[in-house]
């Protein structure tokens, strides 16, 4: 039997650092450093509290036991990406534990979740003469990062992975994460039946996670069928040639030599400050798919998809107090196409509840052809705008009625023998006479007014 | 004046080695500070030669707020390696105690109290204790040293020793002029999550009745008999100024001074990591590659001292796991159950009262033959208070063979204001 566990780094979405006020959004290599996040001797850490703040809606999402008193620790260790030759991280009090996360078919158990400090990134530059060398960007240190880890409960590299997209999707949804731009990592470790468990590092997608993995399944496995011993220890993920090597010499926990950290207070948060947390923070995406079925008749797939940005959810609740919850469940479907097509977060859209009411009401009247519609819609999701202004400035506006009129006239002119078949009684044949007529318009007039137009032309 | 304050200080550093950096400031009134105290632009390196070509890139709080006051910076006073010592010899440049050359200033502040105990210009210097760097160097150069309450002056910008215990003070030539210092450094900084003490304000005349009590189980302990006299008269004359004296009891006196050196040691090897030869101070060509580990012992090996060493492996070993508990954790107990006799026995006298040190200044030739458990040993007296966090007040209280004696008057958290009024009756 396979046992998969997983240690996932994510980084929320704070504007600055965790101990210090440098922004986490440097591009340019060590230029948003300053003294304390390259652990320059005398400076000192600060806590910032949005880090703490956003660490606890993750924990609160996933149902943790948050603990009002934690404390931070030192773990020490000599690697050239940290600039203190410590981590100031959480130890053996973390601020969260015993959580689960809920998703639609199950439930995953969760150890604990606490914060710490990201290190340097290393650029490792070969160079002309041949010698490989270092290169350390600090911009990347002293970000802060949510360290989650599960128990081995996952029996397969497939079902490791789907739980780092729901977790993904969860940040995203409490708002302390950017799916699309956020930072997430995970060590995976893996055991099979008859093998010591082994973790693998350096490991920087999902999919890479799921790859890892299935790798190291098959390599336990043959270790097991040739008869040797397998051993505990900590390996590296290769991305080039999906295996994994054996690291040389890690740490292990014991080696670390942690204590609680001097310069910092305990990590305190009171029950009414929890609670103030807890009031504004949104629906859980499983219930609140549930809800959607039920309340708004819509089909479970489209109530998940809903679920993919809080913003996308929300706004389809406006919505459905003025306009029909199918329908509007329908085309926002077709918003999710186009976001994707255009690589682009519904958030970042600026298109409103309003812009989406007044759409659904110009199709539902027949202002707008099913086909116009789609042409508008994807006009107004990347460029919002009022939808009849959109509509008219495209074209796309239903033909008046007199336009219509003389475009019937001249259908009838042109079609004598269609109009004899209706006048005789063949119904079918006014179906024809109005594809004329729409085919005439480019789609244009509205089918309910060229009928009665026809009607009452060949009524005459 | 500042003139005169800069030509005093270098003549007094060609004779007796005070400072590791002396400077020339144009404007303000010239001040020496420790060097592990950052000051932007200006030579740092705590007496480490890891450290020694080291400028660091900004100043501490106290620095900011000195010169906020019209202070400058005339120099940085000599210190054992990271404050590593009692004698201020664990370092590159070794201060002589202006009363006897041959002796110590004491450590590690004793560039600071060497200084302040020879110049007649200045008033005051900026020091620093974890276990008694303060008073120890004030009792034998026989100046005042000011320790005040742990959290009430700030300790952004001092390079660290044992975060939980360092604490910034002064020494001075009288107890008013130490006041009126802490008065401009103290109270709280949001750079420093640990200071979180009202600003000290340098109180009025002591109006009010006086117990002072003082520890039995100190006294027993190994004290040079002319120490204790000179302390004996003392304590007649805090008697003779109408204080009332008694015996009290500290019980966990005989774990202090351990529980002091894991506490102070584990946390020191953590905070010496980052001296690598990566980033600040010292470094080494990288000739003949390796791998970063052997780079970075290479460095730590050629540049840390005896001692620095010496303290990052009983740190190291300390907070290893499986001796953590028995250590790091035991120790961290000692310290509550210290706080508490203390507050006990607060609730009883108003200060308390003991020799400062169990010694006079010792000879540089005495040092030399002390093992480091007997160097360890000398802060007996001194390190109580400090792991506890108590302000602490070291007053010149005569002579003995010659040379200057040191009472230690100390108050409960954050009576720092009733020590400095003590202090000031006393004389």
């Amino acid at each position: 039997m396979v046992k998969i566990g997983l240690e996932i780094h994510l980084q929320p979405n704070t504007k600055s650092k965790l101990f210090c006020t440098c922004s986490t959004e440097g591009v340019e290599p060590n230029t948003k450093v300053c003294q304390i996040c390259m652990g320059m001797p005398g400076s000192k850490p600060r806590l910032n509290s949005d880090a703490f703040i956003a660490a606890l809606k993750l924990a609160i999402a996933m149902n943790c036991k948050i603990h009002n008193i934690s404390y931070f620790a030192r773990k020490t260790y000599f690697y050239p990406d940290l600039p203190k030759d410590f981590q100031i991280t959480q130890y053996d009090q973390p601020f969260a534990t015993e959580g689960k996360l809920k998703m639609k078919d199950k439930e995953v158990e969760i150890t604990r979740i606490h914060i710490e400090e990201d290190p340097a990134s290393l650029k490792h530059v070969e160079s002309k003469n041949g010698a490989a060398y270092v290169l350390i960007d600090y911009n990347r240190s002293g970000t802060p990062l949510c360290e989650i880890v599960t128990p081995p409960v996952f029996t397969s590299p497939a079902e490791a992975r789907a739980f780092l997209e729901e977790l993904m999707k969860l940040a995203d949804y409490i708002g302390i994460f950017d799916a699309q731009e956020g930072k997430i990592r995970a060590d995976v470790n893996v055991s099979i039946e008859g093998h010591p468990r082994v973790e693998v590092k350096n490991i920087t997608s999902f999919r890479d996670a799921e790859r890892a993995a299935q790798f190291e399944i098959i390599r336990q496995e043959s270790v097991v069928a040739r008869g040797e011993q397998g051993v505990t220890e900590t390996r590296s993920f290769d991305q080039r040639t999906g295996t994994t090597d054996s690291m040389r010499h890690k740490e292990t926990e014991e080696e670390y030599g942690y204590i609680p950290e001097p310069d910092l207070p305990p990590l305190t948060i009171t029950d009414p400050e929890l609670n103030k947390i807890i009031a504004e923070m949104p629906e859980p995406p499983y219930q609140r798919i549930a809800r959607f079925v039920k309340q708004y008749k819509i089909k479970e797939e489209q109530a998940e998809s809903l679920m993919s940005e809080r913003a996308l959810a929300d706004q389809f609740e406006d919505v459905c107090k003025k306009s029909d919850p199918l329908l509007a469940a329908m085309w926002y479907s077709y918003v999710q196409k186009i976001l994707n097509f255009n690589a682009v977060r519904f958030d970042k859209t600026g298109f409103k509840d309003s812009n989406m009411i007044e759409f659904l009401s110009l199709l539902s009247s027949g202002e707008v052809s099913k086909r116009g519609a789609e042409l508008l819609l994807r006009e107004l999701v990347i460029k919002p705008e009022p939808a009849k202004k959109a509509a008219e400035r495209l074209g796309l506006l239903a033909l008046s009625e007199a336009e219509t009129k003389s475009l019937v006239e001249k259908a009838i002119k042109e079609n004598p023998n269609a109009v004899n078949d209706v006048k005789s009684g063949k119904e079918k044949a006014i179906q024809f006479l109005v594809g004329q007529v729409i085919r005439a318009s480019k789609g244009r007039a509205k089918e309910k007014t060229v009928l009665e137009l026809l009607d009452i032309a060949l009524k005459q | 004046m500042s003139k005169e304050i800069i030509e005093e200080a270098k003549k007094l550093n060609e004779k007796f080695n005070f400072f590791i950096t002396l400077e020339a400031p144009r404007e303000g009134i010239p001040i020496a500070f420790k060097d592990n105290i950052c000051t932007k632009g200006i030579k740092t390196s705590a007496g480490s030669k890891i450290l020694e070509p080291y400028v660091p890139p900004f100043d501490a709080t106290v620095v900011e707020r000195l010169k906020a006051k019209g202070f400058s910076v005339l120099g940085k006073t000599a210190m054992d390696e990271f404050g590593f010592g009692t004698f201020c010899v664990n370092t590159f440049r070794i201060p002589k105690n202006p009363h006897d050359p041959k002796r110590s200033c004491g450590g590690s502040s004793g560039g600071s109290a060497g200084y302040i105990a020879a110049s007649k210009l200045a008033k005051f210097a900026i020091a620093q204790s974890t276990g008694g760097s303060i008073s120890a160097p004030a009792a034998f150069c026989g100046v005042v040293g000011l320790t005040p309450t742990y959290g009430r002056v700030s300790r952004y910008g001092l390079i660290d020793y044992a975060n939980s215990l360092d604490k910034i003070g002064v020494v001075a030539k009288t107890v008013r002029d130490a006041s009126k210092a802490l008065e401009i450094i103290s109270g709280p900084d949001s750079r420093d999550e640990t200071c979180q003490g009202a600003q000290f304000k340098d109180p009025p005349a002591l109006s009010k009745k006086i117990t002072i009590g003082i520890p039995k189980e100190w006294l027993a302990q190994k004290i040079d008999p002319e120490v204790k006299k000179a302390f004996d008269e003392a304590v007649k004359k805090l008697q003779a100024a109408g204080m009332t004296v008694k015996e009290i009891s500290i019980p966990s006196t005989p774990y202090a001074l351990a529980a002091y050196y894991i506490i102070a040691l584990a946390e020191a090897s953590t905070n010496l990591a980052k001296y690598c030869g990566l980033r600040y101070g010292a470094t080494l060509p990288l000739e003949g590659g390796g791998e970063f580990w052997e780079y970075f012992s290479k460095v730590r090996g050629k540049y840390f001292g005896a001692e620095a060493k010496r303290r990052i492996l009983l740190g190291t070993f300390v907070r290893m796991a499986g001796y953590c508990d028995k250590y790091y954790i035991q120790s961290q107990k000692v310290r509550q159950l210290l706080i508490d006799d203390f507050k006990k026995a607060f609730k009883e006298v108003d200060i308390i009262a003991a020799p400062t040190m169990p010694i006079i200044a010792p000879t540089f030739d005495e040092i030399s033959k002390l093992t480091p458990i007997e160097e360890y040993s000398m802060d007996v007296l001194t390190v109580p208070a400090n792991v506890a966090g108590i302000p602490h007040l070291s007053i010149p209280c005569g002579t003995a063979k010659g040379m200057p004696v040191g009472l230690h008057l100390m108050a409960d958290h954050n009576n720092d204001e009733l020590l400095v009024q003590v202090g000031e009756k006393y004389g």
